[in-house]
């Protein structure tokens, strides 16, 4: 019979005890959670101070930014993953990104028609500059912010990519692969802007079943034109030739 | 030269002289010629396109320092101005022959209206000008209507006096024909 009794108030003391270890665990845990609040609340006010001093350098400066976006990344803050709120009122660099991927989005669309949504790096950039020159404060952009901008674009599903092809770094912006001969094709463009069905067979040693699938299905796509005023006849990649989306 | 035309980097694009046989790109190929055309016409003034004559211009031709020449071809400038008729901005002057085409770089309704805005503004309402005053007089000197080409002008007239804002008296030739405006905002 005692031992139930002891039973009783041994389990007593252990819930006691337990009670204690909680609130010692909870203290410790607010302290912790004030700390950290404190922490970040000096973060947050270095970040704030940083900001305000170098916000126009940040959107001015294409190095600077790249650097800060790095920062930013080690620290696992996205300020491009928040265009609303805390980031992107302090720095407003969400929504730079934001905006050139809107007028990335406007380049694409607007000469689809002529270079089959594929564009060079360099001529996208030319004409995003172009295109922004038009407002007060011209902010320099490089091409890591182009690549970032369009990373930004994938949520949207709408098949934005960068692909490498040859030396040159192109745009599409039609969900649509290349296969390898077509890819072939383009990297021996960069050469003169153009290709004959002659090259191929000498570059590639290519049949002309190969030949001709590859070059209409380009053709198709409306990755290149044909220009009959010339023997042989010539391909010619519009993304290459400078300046075709003026 | 004075007062020349910049063309756009796809005028020396090659490809751009042949009709692409793949139908999307031909579409934008033939709205492009067409921006180029109206912008060519707007720059100069220009209100008729005679199609032999014309495909000796440099408007559809394209020579750089490398040698390389090409040349709009007939059957394409048809299609395309075929293209712009179906938009309006463009019209053959005597279907079927599709030689000479009028040039629409503003539709005879915005013509109608830059006339009728600048009757109103001059306070010359219920007077009565003739079609060479509109076109050639001193008055409208500086307006974009002046050196108009009279066909558009008397389709931009028609379009007035159909809308009842003037009224046309006949005269002995096109030139001397009178026109009322009753001052009212078309």
């Amino acid at each position: 019979m005692r031992k139930f009794g002891a039973g009783v108030s041994q389990i007593k003391r252990q819930q006691q005890a337990n009670n204690q270890y909680r609130e010692i665990g909870n203290t410790f845990a607010d302290q912790q959670m004030e700390q950290m609040k404190a922490q970040l609340q000096i973060f947050k006010s270095n970040l704030v101070e940083f900001s305000r001093k170098y916000r126009k350098n940040i959107r001015k400066d294409p190095v600077l930014r790249q650097h800060f976006q790095t920062m930013c990344s080690t620290t696992g803050v996205d300020p491009l993953a928040s265009n609303k709120g805390f980031w992107a009122e302090l720095l407003g660099v969400g929504d730079f990104y934001y905006e050139l991927g809107i007028q990335i989005i406007d380049v694409c669309l607007s000469t689809r028609g002529r270079n089959g949504g594929l564009v060079e790096l360099g001529e996208l950039k030319r004409q995003l500059i172009k295109m922004r020159s038009g407002g007060s404060s011209v902010q320099e952009i490089s091409d890591d912010d182009i690549i970032r901008s369009i990373k930004t674009l994938k949520p949207l599903g709408n098949g934005f990519e960068i692909l490498q092809i040859g030396d040159r770094k192109m745009v599409r912006s039609v969900p649509r692969e290349l296969n390898k001969d077509q890819t072939d094709i383009l990297v021996l463009a960069q050469e003169r802007g153009y290709v004959t069905k002659e090259l191929l067979s000498a570059e590639f040693g290519w049949g002309n079943e190969r030949i001709n699938d590859a070059i209409d299905s380009l053709l198709i796509d409306g990755l290149c034109w044909i220009d009959k005023q010339v023997h042989p006849p010539e391909y010619w990649v519009p993304s290459f030739f400078k300046g075709v989306d003026d | 030269m004075e007062n020349s035309f910049s063309f756009p980097s796809i005028h020396n694009f090659p490809p751009f002289y042949t009709l692409q046989p793949t139908q999307t790109t031909w579409q934008n190929q033939a709205a492009l010629w067409s921006e180029i055309i109206l912008a060519y016409y707007r720059h100069h003034k220009l209100y008729r396109l005679e199609l032999f004559e014309s495909l000796n211009s440099e408007l559809f031709n394209f020579n750089n320092n490398q040698g390389i020449k090409r040349r709009l071809r007939l059957e394409t400038l048809q299609a395309i101005i075929d293209t712009m008729v179906k938009r309006g901005t463009a019209e053959w002057e005597s279907p079927p022959k599709k030689v000479s085409a009028i040039i629409y770089w503003r539709k005879p309704e915005e013509w109608a209206n830059l006339i009728n805005n600048w009757i109103l503004e001059t306070g010359m309402s219920n007077s009565i000008v003739t079609v060479y005053e509109i076109a050639h007089g001193e008055s409208s000197e500086g307006f974009e209507f002046h050196g108009l080409d009279q066909t558009i002008l008397m389709k931009a007239l028609d379009i007035l006096v159909k809308k009842g804002v003037a009224q046309i008296f006949q005269g002995t030739s096109t030139d001397d024909m009178g026109v009322k405006f009753f001052g009212i905002n078309g």
